[in-house]
């Protein structure tokens, strides 16, 4: 008999979603059936919602409860204290840290085989092509947030062939890029969120400055879905075949 | 005596703001303490109230003041500020009953007594009427009043006062410097800061004359306020008679 | 004495009430019986009632009557009654306080350390307050002086999320800025209480020295206050009960500004007065607001300075206003 879980957090809620058996989750929280920001809203869609407060937990009394280890931290002091086994993840930043995280939730709730497969299929995903493109490409986020060295997004742009214009210009895990700097040395792909896509806040305004627009042609702008990489898991394999596409010339 | 400073030195900016002053009040006495502006007349009640550092020996009721704690002070001698400030609104009879602060215990109730010193304090200050007004919806002349009757509430053998006719009309003037003088008569020892040498004239029992921190002269007022210290001192010529036996003075002209 | 009995007696019934409402409301209806049964007793609501809705409750209750003492005490201490834990930015440095402990490793360490930082960030910028804006701040220079320690305060907090390895710094600056008493559990409640106590204690003790004060310095020492060690008292309490109620709630704005001012003319206007009953009131305005946060259906719960400042804010313009008008 599988543990019966809830999970209280938007990443947790994709991984349990992506490794339980249905029926096992007793509750996912409720963003996890939002379309632009979890990439498994179908599946959420047939499991109940919460909030996430400690308070339905313990009404849906679960063997397990999934969580974040930042954003759920008092939630999940709470629990612990109550005598709740509570697995808090982390934030991995590479593949092999993903895989093991995958592994470890799916060892949790019981599910290690499919678990083993789907770290299997996450490494084949973010294997390195053998012909790689070459072309620098910026994934860029509101605020001129970029992902540089050593982060997931970087993983996905060299598993797509593409060089991180981010990681060349030295900026490490997270930094910013002025804008400045992308109209005077502008990568050959720009990245964007298709979430900041809609013109909607003064961050995404920043995303469609009209410098930005007249650097393409002969700069291509693509789009990844926010939900495909928002979360590490399995599913940034449909972020990494975007990547891919967007680097065929 | 009831106070006896004997010389106070105060340095204000290493200037000597007060200068080698030895003065005695005796209990039933109302000193008026005068001189030109920047005499010293203030900052030596503020030294004699405790609030002003200084040197020299002062004591009340035969208590050095150095030795003495904020509370034990606090009982001996009350201390009437000129300046009017009231934070906030309270009413008139509340900030009255502040001057019992030092004798109220732990739980800061009132007992019979003190109702009785607050009682016979706005009575005296005339003030009685206006026990539940917000201080500070009070006219300036009666506001200065109930701090008056706040000073007296703190039933203290030693009041000083400074200036505590400032910014009063003749007939408030007349009342502040009436209530000083009965409660002198009823037994107090009181010490006002006067800038106005008629009503200093005509109410003190005696007079110390201040100069450049100095203590010019100190004596009846017939002795002190004589036509060559009032030109030599303040630099005026002063009009002076006697009227139902008391001297009355008026500043007349600049020298 | 006159009327304070029956304030306080209302009040006190109110706090209850307010109590009773943020047990009986949460994410997961409760029957009364079994909240009954739960509070005080065994039933199956008990470890809900227990263990997750009463430390909330008491947690809510406990740093309301914390920011509305402080607020209280130190708006007679400073003669203006635009001081406010918040506003002079008290709040905020103990935020940085407890920022710096969290996130760098101290309370996980040494758990007290969180308040203990938070107490000190509070202490920092009482004092600072007090060089900048003067004893008897007046109100333009007690505004500003807020503002910069505020500010400064926010920014280094800002600085020290972005500094320590912490991915969700702007998540958790919200918390710091706008507080929360969600899903807190006993163990929260006992790091900060012994401190909340110490400093209510501190600050309900300076009653009679701040009544003396209304009259100003000079006078309030001639009445036998010791006038510096008043200071030092209400600062030290301020930033106990502060530090401590911020570093287990985040900083919530406008509770020290608005309970005192609704309570002034219910007190006779007396300092001292106000103090307890500016508690009572401060527990009874953050425990209602956190009833709110959980009935309001937003899709992440709201924070309690969202609910306190839009009470709030409005309030301390209206006070700013009429205080410039005379």
């Amino acid at each position: 008999m599988p543990p019966r879980v809830v999970s209280i957090n938007l990443c947790a809620d994709q991984l349990v979603l992506a490794l339980a058996d249905p029926g096992q989750l007793l509750a996912v929280g409720r963003l996890a059936a939002d379309p632009t920001l979890s990439a498994m809203h179908r599946e959420a869609a047939a499991v109940p919602a919460i909030g996430g407060s400690a308070e339905e937990v313990l009404r849906l009394a679960p063997d397990l409860v999934v969580s974040g280890a930042a954003q759920q931290r008092k939630t999940n002091a709470l629990l612990r204290r109550m005598g709740f086994r509570v697995l808090a993840l982390g934030a991995p930043d590479d593949v092999e840290g993903v895989a093991a995280m995958i592994g470890e939730v799916a060892a949790a709730i019981g599910q290690s085989a499919r678990g083993e497969r789907l770290a299997i299929e996450l490494r084949a995903a973010f294997r390195a092509p053998t012909d790689p493109v070459g072309a620098a490409a910026l994934v860029w986020r509101p605020n001129g947030f970029v992902s540089g060295r050593g982060t997931l997004s970087d993983a996905a742009l060299r598993a797509a062939g593409l060089e991180n214009a981010a990681a060349l210009a030295g900026i490490g895990a997270w930094g910013t890029m002025p804008l400045e700097r992308l109209v005077t040395s502008p990568p050959d792909i720009l990245v964007l969120d298709d979430h900041m896509a809609v013109k909607s806040s003064r961050a995404q305004a920043l995303l469609v400055h009209p410098a930005l627009a007249r650097l393409a042609p002969p700069m291509r702008i693509g789009t990844v879905p926010t939900a495909d990489w928002l979360c590490p898991g399995p599913w940034m394999r449909a972020a990494v075949d975007r990547l891919r596409a967007l680097a065929e010339p | 005596m009831l106070l006896r400073t004997e010389g106070v030195t105060v340095r204000l900016d290493r200037r000597a703001a007060v200068a080698d002053v030895s003065l005695a009040v005796p209990a039933g006495c109302l000193m008026a303490l005068i001189g030109p502006n920047g005499a010293g007349k203030t900052t030596l009640l503020r030294a004699v109230a405790g609030l002003a550092p200084h040197a020299g020996r002062i004591t009340v009721a035969g208590h050095d003041l150095a030795a003495l704690t904020p509370a034990a002070r606090a009982r001996l001698m009350a201390y009437l500020p000129q300046r009017r400030d009231v934070a906030w609104g309270l009413a008139a009879r509340d900030v009255v009953a502040l001057g019992r602060l030092p004798h109220l215990g732990a739980g800061r109730r009132e007992s019979e007594e003190d109702r009785a010193a607050i009682a016979a304090a706005m009575a005296a200050a005339d003030v009685a009427a206006l026990a539940d007004r917000p201080v500070d919806r009070l006219s300036g002349g009666e506001r200065a009043r109930v701090l008056l009757a706040r000073a007296l509430a703190q039933a203290a053998p030693l009041l000083l006062a400074d200036e505590p006719t400032a910014a009063l009309d003749p007939y408030h003037q007349l009342q502040v410097m009436e209530v000083l003088r009965a409660e002198a008569e009823a037994g107090r020892a009181v010490v006002a800061v006067l800038h106005d040498l008629a009503l200093a004239a005509r109410f003190a029992h005696r007079v110390a004359l201040m100069a450049d921190g100095r203590l010019a002269a100190a004596g009846s007022p017939e002795d002190v306020l004589t036509e060559d210290r009032l030109a030599a001192v303040y630099r005026v010529a002063a009009l002076a008679g006697t009227r139902d036996g008391a001297r009355w003075i008026l500043p007349w002209r600049r020298l | 004495m006159r009327r304070a009995a029956p304030l306080l007696a209302i009040l006190a019934s109110a706090v209850l009430v307010a109590a009773a409402a943020s047990l009986a409301v949460g994410y997961v209806p409760l029957p009364l019986a079994d909240l009954v049964a739960g509070l005080f007793g065994g039933g199956p609501a008990a470890p809900l009632v227990q263990e997750i809705r009463l430390p909330r409750t008491l947690l809510a209750l406990a740093v309301g009557a914390s920011l509305g003492l402080a607020g209280a005490a130190l708006q007679g201490l400073l003669r203006n009654p635009l001081a406010e834990p918040g506003v002079v930015g008290i709040s905020a440095s103990a935020g940085l306080g407890a920022v710096i402990a969290l996130y760098f490793g101290l309370a996980a360490a040494w758990p007290p350390a969180l308040p203990i930082l938070g107490m000190v960030g509070a202490g920092v910028a009482g004092v600072l307050v007090l060089l900048l804006a003067g004893r008897a701040a007046g109100v333009l220079s007690l505004v500003l002086a807020g503002v910069a320690v505020s500010s400064f305060a926010v920014a280094l907090t800002a600085l020290a999320l972005n500094l320590a390895p912490n991915p969700y710094a702007l998540s958790e600056m919200l918390f710091w800025l706008l507080g929360s008493v969600r899903d807190r559990s006993f163990d929260d409640l006992g790091y900060a209480a012994p401190f909340m106590i110490l400093g209510a204690a501190l600050l309900l003790t300076a009653g009679r020295g701040l009544d003396a004060l209304t009259l100003g310095e000079e006078t309030a020492a001639s009445l036998g206050v010791r006038v510096g060690a008043l200071r030092a008292q209400v600062v030290a309490g301020t930033a106990l009960a502060v530090g401590a109620a911020v570093s287990a709630a985040g900083s919530i704005g406008f509770v020290g500004l608005v309970v005192p001012h609704l309570l002034r003319p219910l007190c006779g206007h007396r300092p001292g007065r106000l103090l307890l009953p500016s508690a009572l009131g401060g527990a009874i305005l953050i425990a209602a607001a956190d009833v709110l946060v959980r009935l309001v259906p937003t899709r992440t719960e709201l924070h309690l300075g969202v609910v306190t400042a839009l009470v709030g804010a409005p309030f301390f313009l209206a006070l700013l206003a009429s205080l410039g008008r005379r």
